[in-house]
C-alpha cells in the first residue's frame, strides 16, 4: 500500500520541474529538498532514538564548510569534496558524540546546544581557514559530458535533480534502517532505555550509531548547500537553524516519512504564502510549535494516522 | 596582582548575575522538571522595560523600573505556567522542553517585532560614575548590579529556607503528590514559583542592560550560561545555583584574561560540556 | 574441598559476600548464595529487605560495594547490563516495564536483538542474510507469542494490554533473549486468582524449556508452590535459606513477617 504512495510522491517530485518553470520556485524546492534530508536525519536521532538534539545544524555547518574549504582552498573537485566533507563530519560526530552521548536527561539537549554554539564560534573566529564572517566563491559542480548529454549544474533544474537524488537516497536509507533490527534497537532506546539495556541492547553504541549516521547525512546536505549557495556563513551551524529543524520534525510528525517531508514543506512555504515578513517568522514558528506540542504532539502525520487505521495505511 | 584582583572582582560581578539567573532556573526546575528556556526572553524583556522607563521618565528612574519589571515578568510567568506548561504536566519531559523552546521563540520574535531588531545601548546614570576600591576600579552600575543581585538572591534564599511558603515550594518540588496530600495548594505554589522565577530573571536583565548591548536575543547566551551554572550546582539546588554562578563568573573571567578573550564564550561552553561529561551530578547533590 | 567444588560445578549463579550501599545506607550486606541449573529459586523478605537491590546488583544496574558474582563460570561483577544479558542472564522488572507504543510483535522481537546480528549495512542493502534473519525472527516471535497466549494481541501497542498481560509480555520478551537464567521481579503482583494461575503455568512451562528462574515475590502461597528453594532476607542480610517447608516453619522468618499479612 505504502509502495504506491512512495511511487506517487517520487513521480511527483521527478515531474515537478517540468511543471514549474520558474527559477525562483525551483530554487525554493531545491532548498526544501536539502531541508528534507536534514529533517529526516534529525528524525533518526530525535524521533526514533529519542535524543533531543539542539545542535544538529552544527554538523550541517561542518559538512558545508568542509566541502566549501576543500573546494576553495584546496582545489578539490565537487564530488570528492562532498564525500570527504561527509566523511569529516562523520568523524567529527563520532569524536564529539562519544563523550556527549553519555550525558543524561535534559543536559544532553543543552550540551548539544552548547556544542552547536561552540562550532559557530570556532567557524566565526578561525577566519584564516573559514573566511570568518562568510566563506564565498564556492563553485558549482562542473559541467559533465555524459553519453552526448550535457549536465550543467548552473541550471536550477539540474541542481534540483541532484538534490532530489540525495533526498531519495536519504529517505530510502532511513526507511530501510528503521524497519529492521537496528531500527528496533533505536526505538527501544526511546521507549524505555532501561528495558532495552536489560534486553541486551548496547544503548551507548546504538545511540552513537544513530548520532553518527544522522550527522553524516547532515554533513552531506551541508556540502550540497554550500555548492548551491556559493557562499555560507557561521550561522548555518547555529542554534536558530537547529531549532528550525526541530520545529519541522515536531510539526511534521516524528517517525514518519510523511512528517519528514511535510515539516520542511509546510514551514518553508507557509510563511511564503502568508506573505509574512521575515521578522514575524520566529513568532509564527514558536506559536505553531506550542500549539502542536500541546494539542497534537504526534505532529501532522501522526494526527492523520490516528484518525483511522485505514488512513494510517496510507501515511508512510 | 592588581590585575588578578580586577579579574576576581569582574568574575564576582558576572557571577552574581549568573547566580541570579540560575536561581530562577532552578526554582522553575523544581516545578517543571525541565529547564525553562523561555527565561532567556524574560531576561531581554527586563532590559527593554528599563530602557523604556528611562526613555519616558528619565534616567533617574532606572532603579524604579525594577518594580514594573517584577510585576510584568511575574505575571508573564503565571501566564506561561497556566497556558503553556500546565497542560503539559502529564506529557513526557521532551514535550515540556520543546514547549519552552517554542515559548522562547515566540517571545524573542515578539520583542523583535515590538522593540525592533537593532541592538542598543542603555545609559543609566550609574554608568558614568566609577569607584575605586584599592587597585580595582568598577563603575557604580556594576557595583549596584552586584549588590542588588546578591540582595535578591539572599532574599530568595531566605524565602525558600526560612518561610512556610518556601517550605511548601520545596515540598512541592521534592514530591508533588505527597505535598498535595499534606494540603499544599499546588496551583498556587506553582504560580508563585513562576512569578518569582520570572521576576528574578527580568531583574537580572534590567541590571545587566546598562553594561551590555540590549537586543531581543540578548538572553540567549546568558540563559545557556545559567544552564551551565545549574549543571555545576545541580538542578534543583538553590545553594548550588548561587555558588555555581560565582564559579562560572570567575572561571570565565580568568579564562578570558589568561587564555584568550575572543574565545571567552567558547571556554564557558567547553567547561559546561566538561562538567556534564565528567560529573553528571554536578558539584552539589539535591 | 571436593563437595564444595562439586556444588560449584552445578551452580549456575554464585553470589559471594555481596554488599551494596547507597551513600550511608547499607541496602545489602554480606549476602552469599548459589542457584543451581534448572531450579526455581525464590527470594522473599519484608519490604525494604533489599531484594530488588540484589537483582540490581546482579544485572549491573547498581554498583557493588563489595562481593563477587559468578554466572556460568564467568565473573560478571564488572560487566554492563547488556553484556550480562548476552551471556544468558536476563531480568524482568517489577513494574510493567514495557515499550508502551511498540506493537507486541516488535516488543518480543526486541528481545531477539542480542541473538541476531543484522547490521546497518545489512539493513540498508537488504542483504539475503538480513532477510533470512528477519524471517527467522518472525517465526521465533510467533512461537513465543503462542507459548505465552498473546498471539491475539500481536499488532496492538504494549500499553493497551492489561497489567497481567503486560507481565506475561515482559516474561516472554525476556525469554526471547534465549537466557539460561531469568530474574523475575514480583511476577504475580497485582493479579487476580485466575491471572496468577496463568502466570504460574507460564513459569512452569518456561522451566520445562530448561531455563532457571530466580524469583522475588511477596505472595507466599505462590512461592511455596513453585519454588524449589527459598532464600529469606531481612534488613539487607540473609536470614535463612532452604526448601519451602523448612523456611515456612522457621521461627526467625515468622518473626520477621509478624503482623505482615500474606494471602
Amino acid at each position: 500500500m505504502r509502495i504506491l504512495i512512495y511511487l506517487f510522491l517520487g513521480l511527483l517530485a521527478l515531474l515537478m520541474p517540468l511543471v514549474i518553470r520558474s527559477n525562483y520556485w525551483l530554487y525554493m524546492l531545491t532548498l526544501v529538498g536539502i531541508y528534507i534530508i536534514l529533517v529526516a536525519s534529525l528524525d533518526l536521532i530525535y524521533g526514533y532514538t529519542g535524543l533531543v538534539s539542539l545542535g544538529h545544524a552544527a554538523f550541517f555547518g561542518i559538512g558545508a564548510y568542509a566541502c566549501g574549504i576543500l573546494q576553495t582552498k584546496l582545489g578539490f573537485p565537487f564530488l570528492p569534496a562532498l564525500l570527504l566533507g561527509g566523511l569529516f563530519t562523520c568523524l567529527a560526530a563520532a569524536v564529539l558524540g562519544w563523550p556527549m552521548l553519555r550525558i543524561k536527561g535534559p543536559y544532553f539537549a543543552l550540551g548539544t546546544l552548547a556544542l552547536g554554539l561552540m562550532v559557530t564560534i570556532v567557524i566565526h573566529n578561525w577566519d584564516s581557514l573559514t573566511g570568518g564572517v562568510s566563506l564565498s566563491g564556492i563553485p558549482l559542480p562542473p559541467v559533465i559530458q555524459f553519453l552526448g548529454w550535457t549536465i550543467d549544474f548552473s541550471s536550477k533544474r539540474t541542481y534540483y535533480y541532484l538534490v532530489l537524488l540525495f533526498v531519495f537516497l536519504a529517505l530510502f536509507f532511513i526507511r530501510q534502517i528503521t524497519h529492521s533490527r537496528p531500527g528496533r534497537a533505536f526505538q527501544s532506546i526511546r521507549e524505555n532505555a532501561d528495558l532495552a539495556e536489560a534486553l541486551g541492547v548496547d544503548i551507548l553504541r546504538y545511540k552513537l550509531i544513530a548520532y553518527v549516521l544522522a550527522s553524516t547525512m547532515a554533513g552531506v546536505a551541508g556540502g550540497l548547500y554550500a555548492s548551491y549557495m556559493g557562499s555560507i556563513e557561521p550561522a548555518i551551524a547555529g542554534g536558530h537553524m537547529s531549532f528550525h529543524l526541530l520545529v519541522m520534525i515536531v510539526i511534521g510528525g516524528a517517525r514518519t516519512i510523511t512528517g519528514e517531508i511535510v515539516g520542511p514543506l509546510l514551514l518553508w512555504f507557509l510563511p511564503e504564502f502568508l506573505e509574512a515578513a521575515q521578522v514575524y517568522r520566529p513568532l509564527f514558528f514558536g506559536f505553531i510549535l506550542l500549539v502542536v506540542i500541546i494539542f497534537m504532539p504526534m505532529g501532522i502525520a501522526g494526527k492523520l494516522r490516528s484518525l483511522h487505521p485505514r488512513i494510517a495505511q496510507w501515511i508512510p | 596582582m592588581a590585575e588578578f584582583l580586577q579579574y576576581t572582582v569582574n568574575g564576582l560581578i558576572a557571577g552574581s548575575t549568573y547566580g541570579l539567573l540560575a536561581l530562577s532556573m532552578t526554582l522553575l526546575y523544581g516545578i517543571l522538571t525541565i529547564p525553562d528556556f523561555s527565561l532567556g526572553a524574560i531576561y531581554a524583556l527586563g532590559a527593554f522595560i528599563s530602557f523604556y522607563i528611562i526613555q519616558w521618565l528619565g534616567p533617574e528612574y532606572y532603579l524604579f523600573s525594577l518594580f514594573p519589571i517584577i510585576i510584568l515578568a511575574g505575571l508573564l510567568g503565571i501566564f506561561s505556567e497556566r497556558i503553556v506548561f500546565g497542560p503539559l504536566e502529564k506529557a513526557p519531559h521532551a514535550a515540556g522542553f520543546i514547549a519552552a523552546l517554542g515559548l522562547y521563540s515566540i517571545l524573542e520574535g515578539g520583542w523583535n517585532v515590538w522593540f525592533g531588531s537593532e541592538w542598543r545601548n542603555i545609559n543609566s546614570p550609574y554608568n558614568d560614575m566609577t569607584i575605586a576600591l584599592g587597585p580595582v576600579s568598577l563603575t557604580f552600575q556594576r557595583l549596584i548590579l552586584f549588590i542588588v543581585c546578591l540582595l535578591f538572591a539572599l532574599g530568595t534564599f531566605l524565602l525558600i529556607f526560612r518561610t512556610l511558603t518556601g517550605k511548601k515550594i520545596r515540598a512541592f518540588s521534592e514530591n508533588r503528590e505527597v505535598a498535595q496530600l499534606m494540603g499544599v495548594n499546588t496551583r498556587r505554589i506553582s504560580a508563585l514559583t513562576f512569578f518569582i522565577g520570572y521576576a528574578l530573571t527580568g531583574i537580572g536583565g534590567a541590571l545587566v542592560a546598562p553594561t551590555a548591548l540590549v537586543g531581543a536575543s540578548m538572553g540567549l547566551t546568558p540563559i545557556i550560561k545559567s544552564f551551565i551554572v545549574v549543571a555545576l550546582g545541580g538542578l534543583g539546588s538553590v545553594t548550588g545555583a548561587i555558588v555555581g554562578g560565582f564559579i562560572l563568573g570567575l572561571g570565565e573571567n580568568f579564562g578570558a584574561a589568561y587564555i584568550s578573550s575572543m574565545y571567552k564564550d567558547l571556554f564557558s561552553f567547553g567547561l559546561f560540556l566538561g562538567v556534564l561529561i565528567l560529573m553528571p551530578q554536578g558539584l552539589y547533590r539535591r | 574441598m571436593d563437595s564444595l567444588s562439586l556444588e560449584n560445578q552445578a551452580s549456575l549463579l554464585t553470589v559471594e559476600k555481596l554488599s551494596v550501599s547507597f551513600g550511608r545506607l547499607l541496602a545489602v550486606s554480606d549476602l552469599g548464595f548459589q542457584i543451581h541449573s534448572e531450579e526455581i529459586f525464590g527470594l522473599i523478605g519484608p519490604n525494604g529487605a533489599g531484594k530488588t537491590t540484589v537483582f540490581n546488583a546482579i544485572t549491573g544496574t547498581v554498583p557493588l560495594s563489595e562481593g563477587k558474582i559468578r554466572f556460568a563460570e564467568t565473573d560478571i561483577t564488572r560487566l554492563k547490563t547488556h553484556q550480562i544479558t548476552a551471556r544468558g542472564l536476563v531480568r524482568a522488572y517489577q513494574a510493567a516495564t514495557i515499550f508502551p507504543q511498540t506493537p507486541v510483535v516488535e516488543h518480543v522481537m526486541t528481545g531477539l536483538h542480542c541473538r541476531t546480528s543484522t547490521s546497518i549495512w545489512g539493513a540498508f542493502l537488504h542483504t539475503p542474510f538480513s532477510r533470512k534473519e528477519e524471517v527467522q525472527s518472525q517465526k521465533k516471535v510467533k512461537k513465543l507469542l503462542e507459548f505465552s497466549n498473546l498471539t491475539d494481541f500481536g499488532e496492538q501497542p504494549a500499553s493497551s494490554l492489561t497489567w497481567a498481560q503486560q507481565k506475561r509480555l515482559m516474561l516472554v520478551t525476556a525469554l526471547a533473549t534465549n537466557p539460561k537464567l531469568i530474574l523475575l521481579d514480583e511476577p504475580v503482583a497485582g493479579m487476580n486468582a485466575s491471572e496468577i494461575q496463568e502466570m504460574i503455568e507460564l513459569i512452569a512451562a518456561v522451566r520445562k524449556e530448561g531455563v532457571t528462574l530466580f524469583i522475588i515475590e511477596h505472595n507466599m502461597k505462590v512461592m511455596m508452590k513453585i519454588c524449589d528453594r527459598i532464600l529469606v532476607m531481612n534488613y539487607g542480610r540473609k536470614l535463612i535459606e532452604g526448601i519451602p517447608e523448612e523456611v515456612a516453619r522457621d521461627p526467625k522468618v515468622i518473626e520477621a513477617y509478624l503482623g505482615y499479612k500474606q494471602n
